[in-house]
């Protein structure tokens, strides 16, 4: 039973802007056969939901090089949930993540976090054994609204495999005014 | 083609530098035979100063030691300062935290957990007072790391504070790196107008001239590039087409080019491959220097002599094993030093893993003196000059590098090659090359594609904690900061600085200083030059200026 394309949203949120390392996976999954959707930096979790849903994503992709991530995969899964998505679309986490916190992001059902030196092998090994959808449907099952290909939203413009990924593509943001994230601390 | 990179394999086979530039078993005089030591090096101190700008280098005035600083709170910042300097640092180089870098306030309902965790909470005038607090402005050089839209309001906020403290602005000497073009490509920048960054960079150079001569109004950052993927030859290319495209800008203005060249300074990573970062330095000096002469004119030997500062590349740190960091640190000191930089900080061996600890800091101070006091490399100028291999590869950066600049002229200049998307797809490219060449083992690195040990044994030296905890007692503290000032005033200010700016042919830094005197917050005075240039006030979206602005 051979998968089909898997789709993959590649963000990071709140004022982190290293993303050389994400660009980089950008190039590995699309050499993979991937559909990249590259938001890049600076995004806000309704802005990463909001593209999520819109480009009906398999996996969602956070790189996160500072703390911030504590903050906002919570919010993440939150609207995955309240939509009833968190089983259609499954997070992974890369970047510089604490060993002390892994247990915590994979309790909220983070399915793979990748540390600093994961290879680009272990990634592939990785998205390619997550949920989503598989040809007999599942998964899927007629919910969620069906993917419209070739409707590019101008934000997106780095959308699905050739464009390049620059960091402007999604800046423009998908639903005006987002909400506003609460403001916490780690944890 | 065989690509070999590093040692271990017989002879016969290719072996290249990190740039990909051909390296022989050995040297001879026959790879130096078009060098002409009057034209191309001539002695330290002289005409093209590949070796180096100074005619006693070290003897006369050692590089200035510092390291790069900034933690949770402008007080706590200033305490690590103070430890520094009185453990012998003698240049002061500050971090901002991301949410400063962005311009954006700590009150910002997304920012808060980036409050004082990546460098030091400067968000007004009173921040940069308690950064300072207890410390001489007249007595240090000052380096502040930031590129982006926020340099020049960085550096309004130390003149604020100059005048506050009744200091001569003429006297204080530092630098901000003010490098828009890089900052848009590799450092923090969202959503700002091109238009206006640009703007602001080359008013804060022609402020400068006038008012503030011994400040570096602009430090290009090759160094960013470098990290973002460039090798060494992009690095400093891309590095010297951005000097190029300010040049420009200021002489479009009718600035003359000696009253603001030696104004402007490089700095660059110090990457692991060690003699071509001894090149690529001799090499970039040579450039400037031929630039300064024969492309803007200038008359100055000031002018020509380009003074480099070398940050230790943090890409070359790993997370696994981070006391073989204290190594790779070592090596990257010593070709600054044999490069013959003006100021140097260097990495700390945890910082793949977290914010430097005191520990790690000291130790990387700590490399520097090692070499400045024991080592006897830094009695002799230019030490490696001479060198069959040195100058071979010397002239090969210099070539390569020549050949970029080329290439941008062609397509009209940097901005237009940033215009076009050129400039984005360039770094993108070597970014890709670099780590596929990491990931297949092609590039070896120590501990992370080859000798590695199992993570539950890789207990080497003590690391801190990964994440610090946000400055959450200092985003109160500027919201409190908000309130108990005169908001009329400040108002009163803010909206001088959007008629200003809507006059596109203004000089802004003395509204912006200004500005920060009646205590406006850099997140106000970036969201009205925003609202200036059309665009929503926060970059995010997600709050609004709480008064009208017209």
């Amino acid at each position: 039973m051979g998968q089909i394309k898997k789709r993959v949203l590649l963000a990071k949120m709140g004022t982190d802007g290293h993303d050389i390392g994400l660009k980089f996976i950008a190039h590995v999954l699309r050499e993979a056969g991937m559909e990249v959707i590259y938001l890049g930096p600076y995004q806000t979790p309704e802005k990463v939901f909001n593209t999520a849903v819109q480009e009906w994503v398999d996996v969602i992709g956070i790189s996160s090089l500072s703390g911030e991530y504590m903050t906002f995969v919570p919010i993440l899964v939150d609207l995955l949930k309240r939509k009833k998505l968190d089983r259609t679309m499954r997070i992974i986490v890369g970047g510089l993540i604490a060993k002390e916190d892994a247990g915590y992001l994979r309790s909220l059902g983070v399915e793979h976090i990748f540390h600093l030196g994961a290879t680009s092998n272990e990634i592939l090994d990785g998205i390619n054994a997550s949920g989503g959808r598989e040809r007999s449907g599942e998964g899927r099952s007629g919910k969620g609204p069906v993917r419209k290909r070739g409707v590019v939203r101008p934000g997106a413009a780095a959308v699905s495999g050739k464009g390049p990924p620059g960091r402007s593509g999604g800046r423009s943001s998908v639903g005006k005014k987002p909400g506003r994230p609460e403001e916490r601390g780690t944890k | 083609m065989k690509k070999k990179t590093t040692m271990g394999k017989s002879s016969r086979e290719e072996y290249r530098t990190w740039s990909g530039i051909p390296v022989k078993n050995v040297y001879g005089p026959k790879d130096v035979e078009n060098l002409d030591y009057a034209r191309d090096l001539n002695d330290p101190g002289k005409f093209p100063f590949t070796r180096g700008i100074h005619e006693d280098m070290y003897r006369r005035r050692a590089w200035s030691t510092r390291n790069l600083c900034g933690l949770e709170s402008p007080l706590k910042t200033n305490e690590r300062l103070k430890f520094l300097i009185r453990e012998g640092q003698a240049g002061i180089a500050i971090v901002p935290d991301t949410p400063t870098q962005l311009s954006v306030d700590a009150d910002h309902p997304l920012v808060g957990p980036q409050v004082g965790t990546q460098g030091v909470p400067l968000y007004s005038v009173r921040d940069m007072d308690e950064l300072l607090q207890g410390i001489d402005m007249e007595a240090m050089t000052f380096s502040i790391s930031v590129c982006s839209a926020a340099a020049p309001i960085l550096l309004a906020q130390v003149c604020a504070l100059a005048k506050m403290r009744g200091l001569d602005l003429k006297k204080i000497r530092g630098s901000v790196q003010n490098d828009p073009i890089q900052a848009r490509h590799c450092s923090y920048d969202i959503d700002n107008p091109f238009e206006m960054c640009l703007r602001l960079g080359v008013d804060a150079i022609e402020y400068c001239v006038k008012e503030m001569p011994s400040w570096h109004s602009v430090t290009v950052n090759a160094y960013d590039l470098r990290e973002s993927g460039a090798d060494s030859i992009r690095e400093m290319g891309l590095a010297l087409a951005n000097a190029i495209g300010y040049i420009e800008l200021a002489l479009e203005r009718g600035i003359d080019i000696d009253s603001f060249a030696h104004q402007m300074l490089i700095i660059c990573s110090s990457h692991i491959d060690f003699f071509e970062q001894v090149a690529k330095i001799r090499a970039t000096r040579r450039i400037w220097a031929r630039l300064m002469k024969e492309r803007f004119h200038a008359k100055n030997p000031n002018s020509m002599r380009l003074k480099i500062a070398i940050h230790g590349a943090g890409s070359s740190l790993t997370a696994q094993q981070p006391i073989n960091n204290v190594i790779r640190g070592t090596i990257e000191a010593l070709s600054a030093v044999l490069a013959g930089g003006q100021a140097l900080d260097l990495s700390c061996y945890d910082e793949a893993l977290c914010t430097p600890t005191e520990e790690s800091a000291m130790v990387a101070l700590r490399t520097q003196q090692v070499i400045l006091h024991e080592s006897g490399v830094a009695l002799v100028a230019d030490p490696l000059g001479g060198s069959y291999y040195v100058e071979h590869l010397t002239g090969q950066m210099e070539l390569k590098i020549w050949d970029l600049l080329k290439q941008i002229d062609g397509m009209g200049g940097i901005i237009k090659a940033v215009e076009s998307g050129w400039f984005r797809k360039v770094l993108e490219e070597s970014a890709v090359g670099l780590y596929k060449d990491i990931d297949s083992g092609d590039r070896k690195v120590v501990g992370l594609n080859i000798f590695k040990i199992p993570e539950d044994q890789d207990n080497l030296i003590k690391i801190g904690k990964m994440h610090l905890e946000p400055g959450l007692e200092h985003v109160q503290r500027v919201k409190e900061f908000k309130q108990n000032r005169d908001l009329q005033r400040t108002k009163k200010s803010l909206k001088k600085l959007y008629r200003d700016a809507l006059d596109r042919e203004k000089n802004l830094m003395p509204s912006i200083i200004d500005a920060v005197s009646s205590k406006a917050t850099i997140g106000e005075i970036n969201g009205v030059l925003r609202l200036s240039y059309g665009r929503p006030y926060d970059p995010y979206e997600m709050v609004e200026l709480p008064f009208a602005i017209d």
